[in-house]
């Protein structure tokens, strides 16, 4: 009896549990990806120029659920800092399992004649149809081209390096 | 999400029933189990016997940063934006609690000789299950955040932080009165575990800070685990046979493999006429989980800061995936959960209470003025202190209060208690003799009624037992 004494002057004001449902989790992580640096000689092999570098990794990390139903944009950043007198591009490559291309995309540096840092940085978005196609890939394929120029030697100088993240942007409900 | 529907579930339960604190029980004479609360307590009757299953029933769930109407009241508000606000708000020492006990049986008798019958046998059987888990806070910002705006800062693995046991608890109880101004008791337990859930000693941390090779150097330094008793079986048994687990859980209440030991002690202090003092520690004991154990570990250290794939620092001719599949399977290994079925011990929760109280307003005793005993005056008030040691240490509550004898047979006691919940939270407890059954009840946080969503802890205690009286 006194419990229901008390029950009946507990009164409450309405709320709603099915809020749960709206919430939505956006957090953005932002990850080291590919770094290298590499000096003017590194390009001059047994005698001779040697004008691409290239390497491919398979990749494991968009083959599951998680990242295929909550990752909604990505943002590929490279920061390079160029003192060789060439200029140098970096191809970047999503294959998928039948190592057919699905987006590709190129990160261009520009020659340094007086042998000072220039400073570049690229931003390759991914979203929408883009972004899905990325999805399916199972490798990545990195080239390094240098291109045409003052010939390199043994002693020319300068350095090129190339330091990079992806920021990843989820939206999880 | 079942994981979300899971924590809000467990937020809903923590809501609605409360913490380990027993200010309206608590020196409240005229009940039995008061004698649970301190076993060195007075004592009010000859003999009594609990009402099997309902002589005690409790039940109290506290949460000491949010209540459920902060997050679920339907006020229209963004819930994205409650829960963000939520969560900046609570600290890493927030907790949510549920504490749930049912008496089975209970009984006590006072014994020696004709003339003076000063000691005091008490026993039963009760069952309690106890949660209590602190607020996850970085890990809740890192889901909510990510590490983008949080470069530079480490997130702290030792927020997770939580234990739950379901035990039952068989006890048996000595009070001694030594004389006039001294009564102490000793109370000895068995505990039966049900199972428990144990992860109170978490470290490490993942930090995201400025790289040398790359941007950014990805540091992670995991030492966490899980430890669980009772549960492995339950959920692993071929036949999801609801009714077969309930069996068995019925069986560990009182067979339980995994036991455990404690004791209770407490004295009272009768200062004069007036005024007493009391104190009692409980649950000094611990629980031995020996069977049915499953742990889970996570333990390695790892600093990621990407890949190398084109000219990669060791000349030994490893490809870039080579590189990349040596950085999988170390990710792979950090993640690897370690599985064992090592024993381990886990601590009561010892509580701790002590008060002092003054009567007054002498009772008006036909022609006679001489007895002026303590119990014969209708009013008391006095202040406790109840203290319990919780994974991160120590929580207190202070309640003031004020007892009044109504009429013979109908007593009330009303609590004002400060703690880790709130400042105002005011208890009622109303305890009737008719005929010899005793009725109690007993609630607290009378204020937050009016909207009982609202209010951040909320505790219920009511029991009845039959009571052999004494006669003088």
């Amino acid at each position: 009896m006194s419990l229901g004494l008390l029950l009946f002057f507990a009164c409450t004001k309405p709320i709603d549990f099915n809020q749960v449902e709206n919430l939505v989790l956006e957090p953005v992580v932002e990850s080291s990806l590919i770094f290298y640096t590499a000096s003017a000689s590194d390009f001059f092999v047994g005698g001779s120029e040697q004008s691409t570098a290239e390497d491919f990794a398979e990749i494991d990390v968009f083959n599951n659920s998680f990242v295929q139903n909550n990752l909604i944009k990505v943002d590929f950043v490279f920061n390079v800092e160029n003192s060789i007198n060439r200029e140098y591009s970096l191809t970047v490559s999503f294959l998928d399992g039948n190592e057919q291309i699905l987006e590709t995309f190129n990160v261009n540096t520009e020659a340094s004649p007086n042998n000072l840092v220039i400073a570049t940085q690229h931003v390759e978005t991914f979203e929408g149809a883009s972004l899905q196609r990325i999805k399916e890939a199972r490798a990545l394929v990195f080239r390094l081209t240098m291109q045409p120029g003052t010939p390199i030697n043994q002693s020319t100088p300068g350095e090129i390096s190339v330091k990079s993240k992806g920021i990843l942007s989820l939206n999880i409900n | 999400m079942r994981f979300k529907n899971i924590s809000f579930l467990i937020m809903f339960l923590a809501n609605f029933c409360l913490a380990q604190n027993k200010q309206i029980l608590y020196g409240f004479y005229e009940i039995p189990q008061t004698l649970l609360q301190n076993p060195g307590g007075r004592i009010d009757n000859k003999g009594y016997f609990g009402i099997p299953l309902l002589s005690h029933i409790h039940v109290n769930g506290g949460s000491s940063g949010i209540s459920i109407y902060d997050l679920f009241a339907e006020d229209g508000r963004d819930f994205n934006l409650k829960i963000r606000n939520a969560v900046n708000q609570l600290r890493p020492n927030d907790f949510f609690t549920a504490t749930q006990q049912i008496e089975v049986f209970s009984g006590g008798f006072s014994f020696g000789p004709s003339y003076n019958k000063n000691k005091y046998l008490s026993f039963g059987l009760y069952q309690e299950l106890d949660f209590i888990g602190y607020f996850p806070k970085d890990y809740a910002v890192l889901a909510l955040e990510g590490n983008q705006v949080n470069i530079g800062k480490p997130f702290n693995l030792s927020h997770f932080n939580l234990n739950a046991d379901a035990l039952s608890v068989l006890h048996l109880g000595y009070n001694k009165q030594i004389n006039d101004k001294f009564t102490f008791g000793v109370r000895g337990k068995i505990y039966s575990s049900v199972f428990n859930v144990n992860s109170t000693r978490n470290k490490g941390q993942f930090a995201t800070v400025a790289g040398e090779n790359n941007i950014y150097d990805h540091i992670f330094n995991l030492d966490l685990s899980l430890r669980t008793s009772g549960i492995a079986s339950l959920l692993d048994d071929e036949n999801d046979d609801f009714q077969k687990d309930i069996k068995t859980i019925k069986k560990r209440l009182l067979f339980g493999q995994n036991l455990g030991l404690g004791f209770d002690v407490g004295f009272t202090h009768q200062i004069n006429n007036q005024w007493y003092w009391d104190a009692s520690l409980l649950d000094v004991g611990f629980v031995r989980h020996t069977k049915d154990v499953e742990n889970y570990e996570l333990k390695d250290d790892f600093i990621f800061e990407g890949i190398d794939p084109l000219f990669p620092e060791s000349e030994n001719g490893q490809t870039a995936d080579d590189y990349w599949s040596e950085i999988e399977q170390e990710f792979k290994d950090l993640f690897d959960i370690r599985t064992t079925q090592e024993k381990y011990t886990v601590w009561r929760p010892i509580k701790f209470n002590t008060s002092l109280n003054y009567a007054f307003g002498k009772k008006k005793i036909k022609d006679c003025d001489c007895l002026a005993e303590e119990r014969n005056y209708l009013n008391r008030v006095g202040a406790q202190l109840f203290m319990v040691n919780r994974p991160k240490g120590l929580q207190a509550a202070l309640t003031a209060y004020y007892y009044r004898r109504i009429f013979n047979g109908l007593s009330a006691k009303a609590t004002y208690t400060v703690d880790s919940y709130s400042f105002n939270n005011i208890g009622l407890g109303l305890s009737s003799n008719l005929w010899g059954l005793n009725l109690y009840v007993m609630a607290d946080n009378f204020l937050a009624y009016q909207n009982i969503y609202d209010a951040q802890n909320v505790s219920l205690q009511l029991g009845l037992n039959y009571i052999f009286k004494n006669e003088n």
